[in-house]
């Protein structure tokens, strides 16, 4: 039984999401492209979690850097996953700006739209390796090792991942002070 | 790194960090509360599941009330202590590629495993720069068939065009899982033109590989995926399957394409790899000038010995599948649309799914 039901390794596990479920949901975001999906694939990814919570080691120091790894690799796998079964078709959904008027938001959304644009027309694999190095920040052997695959593979992925960003027409100009 | 890569990258954390919403929608008590309820879910199908098994072989009996249970967190609690087994996921492909330096024989591969799937592999001459395309998902149903399958793989001489060229490596492993979790991996360095020890027998990687892909694309829940055919026992010779879709192109909604590659004796073109796949912007860039340069005649004259179909391009969407053939070592392929000359951009992302020119 590793099931976090009661006692403190529930507590353990309600503060762990308390703690870094905004982050991971904001990856998931970004696998995902959509706010709904964002949520039902982090919550596929912390059941995966949950039902393993006692053999992650709350009790640990390191338990939430472990519990962290965890569902990340989780997150990374089942996106893979699902990617192919549910969400062909994928298309930015354009968002409105969260406050009509605000010109940051604004801003903001028209972003959004062009990155989730160039990011949709990435295969699944760069699109993960590309969040897992520069949004997540995690190094080389951490995303080889949250996708289960080599760190060659990792630079590889990211490398023509980052091409084909900074070839898409959608992100032409948001790249341009910086190429 | 240099101060432009650096540059470059941090532009790219800042557009993700804008794109990314700050905050979700749900709080974080209630999707704890949503993943214990999902969890639960889990358990109680499951638990369903085992009732139905004790009731098939004892008839009826006190299983129906716990397989049922559910509600109040005590009568959950109850649920959780079953003793019933977990829902026996697949395992994943280990973090790190699995050695097959010197191939992985397997003595035999007994009926009632749990999964099998394709993991990425290494070997320490060539580690490190080989993209791993074989579909990793793992084959959950008829896994008893797939091993039978494997089982009763004839052994075959290579084709005679191995000894002739170089093929490049893709190094592998097929992780057959027990459900005491113990695992029977089999693998090698190469996807083609090579075998592999299944039971004392060396079969060819290409027939192992194929079979798993076909259990993988039989999967009820897996999206058709394009892939090549099976090469012909004695020549090796492509061989197009029937299309399965006549329409115009442009409604095909392509969702996967396969690049393959039969070896011309002639050698008018040289690859690294027999086949490939095509995904993203590659395929879309394939597709796209398919559809704008299709046309009715010929355009290129050939005056080299044709000697078969060379590659194939598979396209695969929603509504079928269907085959351009570059059958004439002249560079253009034909389909049931017309003829088509791949124009800069698809010639490099065919040329690249092959993993680029070798030779011709």
């Amino acid at each position: 039984m590793s099931e976090p039901t009661t006692g403190p390794a529930g507590a353990a596990f309600d503060d762990f999401v308390a703690a870094r479920s905004t982050a991971l949901w904001r990856s998931a975001f970004l696998l995902t492209g959509d706010r709904h999906k964002a949520e039902d694939l982090l919550q596929a990814a912390l059941v995966k979690t949950w039902r393993r919570w006692d053999r992650i080691g709350h009790g640990s120091s390191r338990s939430h850097e472990t519990a962290e790894a965890y569902v990340r690799r989780a997150l990374a796998t089942t996106y893979t996953d699902w990617w192919r079964r549910r969400w062909r078709g994928e298309l930015p959904t354009g968002e409105l700006p969260e406050r009509a008027g605000d010109v940051d938001e604004a801003a903001r959304a028209e972003v959004r739209h062009d990155v989730l644009t160039a990011l949709a027309a990435l295969p699944r694999g760069q699109r993960a390796v590309l969040v897992l190095r520069y949004f997540d920040d995690l190094t080389e052997q951490q995303t080889a090792d949250a996708l289960g695959v080599s760190v060659g593979t990792v630079k590889s992925q990211a490398s023509r991942a980052m091409t084909a960003l900074r070839s898409s027409p959608a992100l032409t100009d948001r790249f341009g002070d910086a190429a | 790194m240099t101060e432009h890569d650096d540059s470059r990258d941090e532009r790219l954390k800042e557009l993700l960090d804008q794109t990314a919403p700050d905050r979700p929608d749900v709080a974080p008590d209630a999707r704890v509360t949503a993943v214990a309820d999902r969890a639960r879910a889990v358990r109680r199908r499951q638990g369903i599941a085992v009732a139905a098994a004790v009731l098939a072989v004892v008839g009826a009996g006190v299983a129906v009330p716990l397989a049922l249970s559910g509600g109040d967190d005590s009568s959950q609690q109850d649920v959780a202590d079953d003793p019933a087994p977990e829902v026996a996921e697949p395992p994943a492909c280990p973090a790190e590629p699995i050695d097959v330096t010197n191939g992985l024989a397997v003595k035999d591969l007994p009926d009632g495993a749990v999964s099998a799937r394709l993991c990425p592999a290494a070997f320490r001459t060539m580690q490190g720069d080989v993209d791993f395309t074989l579909p990793t998902e793992p084959v959950t149903d008829g896994v008893d068939e797939l091993l039978a399958r494997i089982r009763d793989t004839r052994e075959m001489p290579l084709p005679a065009e191995c000894a002739s060229i170089m093929v490049a490596p893709m190094p592998w492993a097929l992780v057959v899982s027990y459900p005491d979790g113990a695992s029977r991996t089999v693998g090698s360095t190469m996807t083609t033109c090579a075998t592999v020890d299944v039971g004392g027998r060396q079969v060819s990687v290409e027939d192992v590989i194929a079979s798993v892909e076909d259990a993988v694309g039989e999967s009820p829940t897996t999206t058709p995926v394009a892939e090549c055919p099976r090469p012909g026992a004695e020549s090796g010779t492509l061989v197009a399957e029937p299309d399965t879709f006549t329409g115009d192109l442009a409604d095909l909604d392509v969702t996967s394409g396969a690049v393959c590659y039969g070896v011309d004796p002639q050698g008018t073109a040289e690859y690294a790899e027999t086949r490939g796949f095509l995904e993203g912007v590659d395929l879309g860039a394939v597709v796209d000038d398919v559809v704008a340069g299709t046309t009715a005649a010929r355009s290129r004259a050939f005056d080299c010995i044709d000697t078969g179909p060379t590659r194939l391009l598979v396209l695969v969407g929603d509504r079928g599948r269907l085959t351009l053939t570059d059958d004439a070592c002249s560079g253009e392929f034909a389909y049931a649309g017309g003829f088509w000359v791949p124009g800069p951009a698809a010639q490099a992302a065919l040329v690249g799914a092959l993993g680029g020119r070798v030779g011709g």
